[in-house]
């Protein structure tokens, strides 16, 4: 049902829309690299992913008035027999984006590189990430690369959304290869993150893996829209995890497949 | 405890290192080697900011010639 605000035409109370996400069920791999890492950073990275229409996320129904898309990049190994330290650059489109290093890694013990930074990217933009070591027999086996969507604006600026329906979300990426082992977030840990100018700073978790969130009203924040995803702009960041045994240990995201909701006009 | 500077690039090319030149990481943790012992580092290009993670409780060291200290504290 839509109310329209008095004589002027425009409307007061919009009709119930909902947003599906469809998230991409493969992610693009680079399996059984074999690689040793060189002690000094090379000239040309050992990982590289262009962009593909496949790696991004798509909707049906209501479509978003905007969205950003994320790049969200894996690369996992095995440290040296000594004490390590790993170093990086992540570059999108020849342009570097972030250089790093985490010293003193755990001698033998395999590492998985989550490169999550929130750097937007479209098709056929080009992401990169070179590693070296400090040691001269740390190996690079394994990388994948997919795309997370945040930031979505679900209404025109200055709509109130109203009775906002989150459903319960899915563990995205969902990596196959490696035996790969999610290693964060637990189901309580907040997914998509509300800037407080939403003005519901006291919710911050609206996407968990067991519960429907409702939120009676959601204003859109002019940078954040309706929020962040964690992995990839919120948790803005590459981070390093390492384990004995996992070959692959990595980060995720909880996502919500559907979001409904009304829109009103004051 | 980490420290975050910003204002990088330019005292970073002060004392030669170009964070877009390819090495130029390892320039960067030989400089730190020679004053801290530190976790990891994390430098962005957008912000050109500078992250330096040391081990709680460790003595902060003056890493005024990497940029202007805008944060110091223990991790949350």
């Amino acid at each position: 049902m839509t109310v329209l605000h008095g004589d002027t035409g425009r409307v007061s109370f919009g009709t119930f829309k909902e947003t599906t996400i469809n998230y991409p069920s493969t992610m693009q791999q680079m399996v059984g690299m074999g690689l040793v890492l060189p002690t000094s950073e090379p000239a040309t990275p050992q990982i590289t992913y262009t962009v593909q229409a496949s790696d991004i996320p798509t909707f049906s129904g209501h479509t978003p008035f905007s969205y950003d898309i994320v790049p969200l990049l894996y690369a996992c190994g095995k440290n040296s027999t000594v004490s390590t330290t790993i170093n990086f650059r992540m570059k999108i489109n020849d342009v570097s984006i972030n250089n790093g290093n985490n010293s003193s890694q755990t001698a033998n013990f395999f590492y998985t590189y989550t490169v999550s930074r929130y750097a937007p990217v479209q098709v056929g933009d080009v992401v990169s990430f070179s590693l070296w070591s400090t040691q001269s027999d740390v190996t690079l086996d394994y990388s994948c690369f997919t795309t997370a969507v945040t930031r979505m604006q679900l209404a025109p600026m200055g709509a109130i959304l109203k009775d906002v329906k989150f459903a319960v979300g899915v563990a995205y990426p969902t990596p196959t290869a490696q035996a790969p082992t999610p290693t964060f977030p637990a189901s309580t840990q907040p997914f998509l993150t509300l800037p407080s100018t939403n003005g519901v700073s006291a919710i911050n978790t609206v996407v968990s893996s067991s519960v429907q969130h409702t939120m009676y009203a959601l204003i859109q924040d002019p940078l954040y829209k309706i929020g962040r995803c964690s992995y990839g702009d919120s948790i803005n960041s590459i981070t390093i995890a390492i384990n004995a045994t996992n070959k692959f240990t990595y980060y995720r995201n909880w996502m919500p497949t559907t979001i409904s909701f009304r829109e009103i006009y004051v | 405890m980490v420290i975050k500077l910003i204002n990088c690039d330019i005292k970073l090319k002060e004392i030669g290192i170009d964070m877009v030149a390819v090495g130029s990481g390892s320039k960067l943790n030989v400089e730190l080697d020679k004053i801290t012992t530190y976790l990891s580092w994390d430098y962005v290009h957008a912000e050109d900011s500078l992250e330096i993670y040391l081990e709680d409780g460790s003595e902060t060291p003056d890493l005024s010639r990497f940029g202007t200290i805008v944060e110091s504290g223990e991790e949350g």
